[in-house]
């Protein structure tokens, strides 16, 4: 058997991707067809960049989706004889097999973990951009419309966060031995309390008065935010459906609590700025309550400066994520992370580059594709 | 002026003496201490023996008290041990109470000892940040002309063929991590595999000797990343400047396109970038981490990876607090220049 | 079309035309609402005289000054014509040949002088500017000379001071002068002045405009002077261009086209002139509970001695069921501020607001909550004063939904709101957006009336629309004042829009009223000097043009649908008749 050249190790990687481009193909006509009422992300049609940059990233997040169909070997699996055998290897015992990237240095498929790394990012870092624009929404609006004491705290405590140096806190806070202190516990019980309280002051403030809407937004909002509250932060979920690894919310929280200033700023800020519009004094004059103006008045139309963020921050966490992979400090030492992998193949980076080039190139084409998207985004919703 | 510059500067301090706390908690978590001990001691004493240990040693003081100890505000802790040794935070070894100073700590220029280094944390992080300065210098200068040039170019003409060439060549530069364009950088540059090898994979023989072979790649994966970040500041506030009212009286005098760019839209647009700038070098931080651990450059970044690994929580106190200082100094720098440059703000 | 006659005042006795302007197209984007900017347009200028040019918004006239200079914006595009400045097609000069034109020969002023100086470089070295380009050798001495000379012929107080200002350290009136003084200082032969009164009081707008049609004479120069306003056109014009859709509706000399418009389309915007004379005259022997009662109200902002402004200085007034009080003021005045203090936008520093007999100021939580339906407000900025994220259907329901109108009863309770507001059914599904500034007005009218309140204010409400709009929007508050029995506040820079709907006036100076009374008192017989300025500087003041019958104004409804909102043929004649 002879190592594939590398016409077919190209072809050999575009055809294992055949689940993604079939997946992109349908979503693409759809969108396509329907894109006038799609809103903003129809229009985003007409931006080259934003259609590339959603290119990039729909074809990650369907090959985080489908990564089982489209991973060769089991990313774990270490072969013998494969150790840090070249791209297109073929695999021994196993007729018409091939590493198509390449085998690492514990001999595991290069190209099938950097599939399955993809999954881990995929789920942390939109996850944990959430969590933060929940925090930062919720106290930067507060901070923006009230003024006064509350808000010096918060920006002093917000700037406080920002001049951390960010891998000092990295260091300080995601080591195993922090976990025994307890203090992400603590990180995670205020942190993950925001969504709650932001969905309660949503419908509160919505439907306040109105008997039945209120009772059951409220019910549902309580319900659900606490059962996934006690499993997420103190895996206390008799059900076992909410549960994360400590380590998992170690980082989770590290990566929270450093994204959440910066979304608290330009919340505030935008805030300050949208509350001197009239409509939000014409609330004021019909006798609305501060939090119906801040979530219904003022929140709709700081959407366009958040989604592009929410894209940028995403894009930002997976770098986060990556650097705390590249340290050593990533989600867990057997796990496909590509930060991780990145650490280590930097060490034989100079003998064989394959093993930390193909997690590099994909982090940096998601990173890209979030970015152009963001591009596109701000572009379009400019045109308004 | 001065009383801006007062409050800020009250401001800066309350942030400085918090962060340094929280950093002091964190080094000096039960955890962390039982590492310590243990290091020092050997690695097989009972619990029992650990408390011992810490407490002969002043650190089962209240932790606001050791806080101050560090800092030298709060005198440092004494004791006579049974065989009748007096020792203290303050007292060398064999020395005695009655001689020593009573308080001895940041702000008496005593930062401790490193474990690792077995020196003093001053002179380790003296000599690893004037290394590290001379890769934030190199960097400085081939980052910030560069994507100010870009910016501008880019911005002059929104929506010309050169802007959306060169906005999308900085999309692609601050979606690239330095541990991506590092890797990226060796592979092509320094490994059989890219073939070109024109320059050193490594950095280390820079820390005696610096040039263009070893230092050209880490200054690039650093420049790299902050490069388009800033150019797409300065690019943003470029095209804004350019549509102003101000820019279409300067045409109207006369002026040629390029005296409008250079005289009237080159300084305000410049005022916003020159924040960004600023707060890039914080930022910055976390890129010579990380450069100088993947090229091997035993800089300030480096040692603060070294400390945290090592648990050496002194010299991890050191490199927090001189981070903590040069991010806050360069706010404060930023809100200043902020003010020289913009006419309309003025300070009350 | 009319043709102009020669000029009584022009001094020149030039008879070629400077300027002459010969079939200029301009091209809009693709997805605009009409092809052109400007269509097939012809104008010729002569040395020594003012032309203004009128048109509403979106008329094209910006545009078409634009090519004078040869400066359309690039999405735009000029795609037949010719501009001749002195025989020469000034579209097709060179590079060099543009420069040298630019600032010396043909110079510009601007709607916002304030916008179009540079922050950051001192006043002084701006204008300076134009002699180091066009008067290269005159040495730096003499250019601060001149500069200096500029600016006292601007009647500029302390030049010197001026010289070595920023921007932002001068009003706008000063930085009006700054800019003029800078279009003039090579004596050019065209002045193309872009509404450059529209942005200041009037009081300021009264020098600057005796300013430029004094300066025409030393020069012997041809203005160009880009206006909405023909009560501006009557201070300043000889003769007058008007355009709509980018084309030239009519020309003349000023009297022609005031006094005498040919077209249809000039009849409705001369029409739309407001006049300095009032059309209401209150009952003042009214002795029913006031609706409002406003005592000794301040509101001081700012702490400390030296840092404090008395925006609001002991304000007085009562108002009752179907009466309007007009605020008059410049800008600073403290209008506005009286306006946000008697909604509790701002809380006042001290006094009382009584509304329907209770005390407003006094309410806190919820019984302010529930008391605020009692008193709306109606905003100046109808692109800035409805959510764009909402639909109409929720800008007015949600006050609907607040009053506690069951669920069921707030759609038919909302269309029947835009009925009333002229708009109907359709508009309910719609978003802010698909609106016009007249529209968008209407629907800010319609939320507030959905409050169901006794007392409406109405901060600077018309100000920003065309005056044909803002003579329909007038009507509709009329109107609706007359079948609800609203008590209006009603608060506006322009004195002829105060005229219009007014029972009382009162000016503000400096946060203090200077003069209260009935409408009449205050235009026919005013107390205070500072009314007596205002009065003076109005523009247009002494003109008559003709007013529109309504049988005219039915006539040309019906030939011209797209004007047809402009003539609608019932509210304030009415009133005036009777």
């Amino acid at each position: 058997m002879d190592r594939l050249s590398a016409f077919e190790i190209i072809t050999g990687v575009l055809a294992q991707f055949t689940p993604v481009w079939i997946g992109l193909a349908v979503i693409f006509t759809i969108s396509y067809v329907y894109r006038e009422r799609l809103a903003l992300y129809g229009k985003l049609f007409d931006s080259t960049i934003g259609i590339i940059g959603l290119v990039l990233v729909l074809f990650w997040v369907l090959t985080a989706l489908m990564a089982d169909w489209i991973i060769t070997f089991d990313p774990l699996d270490q072969i013998s004889g494969m150790k840090n055998k070249k791209p297109g290897w073929p695999v021994r015992g196993q007729e018409g097999m091939h590493y198509l990237l390449g085998g690492d240095n514990l001999a595991r498929d290069v190209f099938s973990r950097m599939v399955m790394g993809s999954r881990t990012v995929l789920v942390i870092a939109p996850a944990a951009t959430i969590f933060a624009f929940m925090v930062g929404i919720t106290l930067g609006l507060l901070a923006g419309y009230k003024g006064g004491k509350s808000d010096t705290a918060l920006t002093f405590l917000a700037n406080m966060v920002l001049a951390f140096p960010v891998i000092l806190l990295f260091f300080l806070l995601v080591t195993p031995e922090i976990r025994s202190t307890g203090v992400p516990l603590y990180l995670a019980g205020v942190l993950f309390l925001f969504p709650i309280i932001f969905f309660l002051l949503l419908f509160w403030s919505r439907f306040e008065g109105q008997g039945t809407k209120l009772y059951v937004s409220l019910g549902l909002t309580l319900g659900l935010g606490l059962w996934a509250y006690s499993g997420l932060a103190f895996n206390a979920d008799p059900t076992g459906v909410f549960y994360m690894d400590p380590n998992l919310l170690n980082i989770f929280v590290s990566v929270v609590f450093v994204n959440s200033p910066t979304v608290f700023r330009i919340v505030r800020g935008l805030t300050a700025d949208i509350q001197t519009r009239d409509y939000v004094a014409a609330a004021q004059t019909r006798g609305e309550k501060s939090w119906y103006i801040l979530l219904w008045e003022i929140l709709p139309n700081a959407r366009g400066p958040l989604i592009v963020d929410f894209c940028l921050r995403i894009g930002y966490t997976t770098i986060l994520l990556g650097t705390l992979g590249f340290f050593g400090l990533g989600v867990s030492p057997e796990s496909a992370d590509w930060g991780m992998t990145i650490n280590e193949g930097r060490k034989l980076l100079a003998l064989y580059p394959h093993l930390a080039l193909p997690p590099a190139l994909a982090l940096m084409s998601l990173v890209l594709g979030l970015n152009l998207l963001a591009d596109g985004l701000r572009e379009e919703s400019l045109k308004d | 002026m001065l009383n801006f510059l007062l409050r800020r500067s009250g401001v800066m301090l309350l942030t400085a003496l918090s962060l340094t706390f929280v950093v002091f908690f964190l080094t000096n978590l039960e955890p962390n201490l039982e590492k310590l001990t243990k290091t020092e001691g050997n690695m097989r004493m009972t619990d029992q023996q650990v408390n011992s240990w810490l407490e002969r040693n002043g650190y089962r003081q209240p932790l606001i008290k050791r806080y101050g100890e560090w800092l030298g505000v709060a005198p440092g802790w004494t004791r006579v041990d049974e065989d009748g040794r007096e020792r203290g935070r303050c007292v060398a070894p064999g020395g005695t109470i009655a001689e020593s100073p009573r308080f001895c700590g940041v702000l008496q220029g005593n930062w401790g000892q490193s474990f690792v280094f077995k020196e003093p944390v001053l002179d380790v992080i003296g000599r690893k940040l004037a290394l590290t300065g001379w890769l934030m210098l190199c960097v400085m200068l081939v980052m910030v002309p560069t994507a100010l040039v870009l910016g501008i170019l880019a911005g002059m003409r929104e929506g010309s063929r050169t802007d959306r060439t060169l906005s999308t060549l900085s999309i692609i530069t601050t979606s690239t991590p330095e541990y991506v364009s590092g890797v990226i950088l060796i592979v092509v540059f320094a490994s059989r595999m890219g073939g070109l090898r024109w320059f050193n994979g490594t950095a280390a023989s820079a820390m005696d000797n610096i040039t263009f072979w070893n230092f050209t790649l880490p200054v690039m994966a650093l420049a790299l990343y902050g490069l388009g970040y800033i150019a797409r500041m300065t690019r943003a506030s470029m095209s804004e400047v350019m549509t102003e009212q101000y820019i279409r009286t300067a045409r109207l005098k006369g002026l040629s396109f390029s005296a409008v760019v250079l005289k009237h839209a080159l300084r305000n647009a410049l005022i916003a970038p020159f924040t960004v700038i600023m707060l890039q070098i914080p930022w910055l931080l976390t890129g010579v981490a990380i450069v100088e651990t993947l090229f091997n450059y035993k800089g300030f970044g480096w040692t603060l990876v070294a400390a945290a690994q090592n648990n050496d929580i002194e010299l991890l106190m050191g490199a927090s607090v001189v981070a903590v200082v040069v991010v806050l100094i360069t706010q404060l720098i930023s809100d200043i220049g902020y003010v020289f440059l913009n006419p309309r703000i003025s300070v009350a | 079309m009319a043709q102009s006659s020669p000029a009584a005042q022009s001094p020149s006795q030039n008879t070629t035309p400077v300027l002459d302007i010969k079939n200029l197209s301009i091209r809009l984007p693709e997805k605009a609402d009409r092809t052109h900017a400007v269509r097939n347009f012809n104008l010729t200028v002569n040395r020594g005289e003012i032309l203004c040019i009128v048109g509403e918004s979106g008329s094209g006239k910006s545009v078409m000054t634009s090519a004078i200079m040869n400066d359309v914006p690039p999405r735009l595009g000029v795609e037949s014509g010719e501009v001749l400045f002195d025989g020469k097609d000034v579209l097709h000069m060179s590079k060099k040949e543009l420069s040298d034109i630019r600032g010396a020969r043909i110079s510009m002023i601007y709607q916002e002088p304030m916008a179009a100086l540079n922050p950051s470089i001192r006043i002084g070295k701006q204008v300076e500017e134009v002699f180091k380009l066009h008067r290269p050798e005159i040495d730096a001495e003499q250019r601060k000379r001149e500069t200096i000379k500029l600016f006292e012929q601007m009647r500029l107080p302390t030049p010197e001071r001026i010289y070595r200002s920023y921007p932002h350290e001068v009003s706008g009136g000063q930085s009006q002068r700054v800019v003029i003084a800078m279009a003039l200082a090579c004596k050019p032969d065209i002045l193309i002045a872009d509404e450059p009164t529209t942005a200041l009081d009037v009081t300021t707008q009264k020098e600057i405009l005796l300013l430029i049609d004094e300066l025409r004479d030393v020069y012997d120069n041809a203005t160009l002077f880009i206006t909405h306003d023909f009560g501006v056109v009557a201070e300043i014009a000889d003769k007058v261009a008007v355009m709509r859709y980018g084309e030239l509706v009519e020309q003349g000399t000023r009297e022609e086209v005031l006094l005498n418009p040919q077209q249809d389309y000039t009849k409705l915007l001369v029409d739309a002139m407001p006049l300095l004379e009032t059309v209401r005259t209150p009952d003042t022997g009214r002795n029913d509970e006031p609706l409002v009662e406003v005592d000794h109200l301040h509101k001081i902002y700012g702490e400390g001695s030296e840092k404090q402004v008395h925006a609001v200085n002991d304000a007085s007034f009562v108002l009752r069921a179907g009466e309007t009080l007009g605020v008059v003021g410049e800008s600073g005045s403290g209008k506005s501020t009286l306006a946000k203090s008697l909604i509790r936008l701002t809380e006042p520093t001290e006094g009382a607001v009584v509304i329907n007999g209770q005390d407003f100021l006094a309410l806190r939580g919820q019984d302010l909550a529930s008391a605020r339906k009692h008193i709306q407000m109606i905003f100046q900025d109808p692109y800035g004063s409805l959510n764009p994220s909402q639909k109409v259907s929720t800008i007015i329901g949600r006050s609907l939904e607040l009053r506690g109108v069951p669920a069921n009863e707030i759609k038919p309770k909302t269309i029947e709101l835009l009925e009333l507001v002229g708009l109907g059914a359709p508009a309910y599904d719609r978003s802010p957006r698909n609106f016009s500034g007249g529209q968008r007005q209407r629907i800010g009218i319609a939320r507030a009336l959905a409050m169901e309140p006794e007392v409406i204010i109405a901060d600077e409400s018309v100000s920003a629309l065309d005056l044909s709009i803002q003579k329909q929007v007038l009507w509709l508050m009329n109107d609706l004042q007359e079948r609800l029995k609203l008590a209006i506040v009603f608060i506006t820079h322009d004195l002829r829009v105060a005229a219009q709907i007014s029972d009382y006036i009162t000016v503000m100076e400096k946060g203090v009223m200077v003069e209260l009374g009935t409408a009449d008192a205050v235009f026919n017989n005013p107390k205070h000097p500072y009314t007596k300025k205002l009065l003076d500087a109005a523009p247009g003041k002494g003109w008559h043009p003709p007013r529109l019958t309504r049988a005219e104004a039915e006539r040309i409804a019906a030939q011209d649908p797209a004007a047809a909102g402009l003539s609608k043929p019932t509210g304030l004649q009415g009133t005036k008749a009777s």
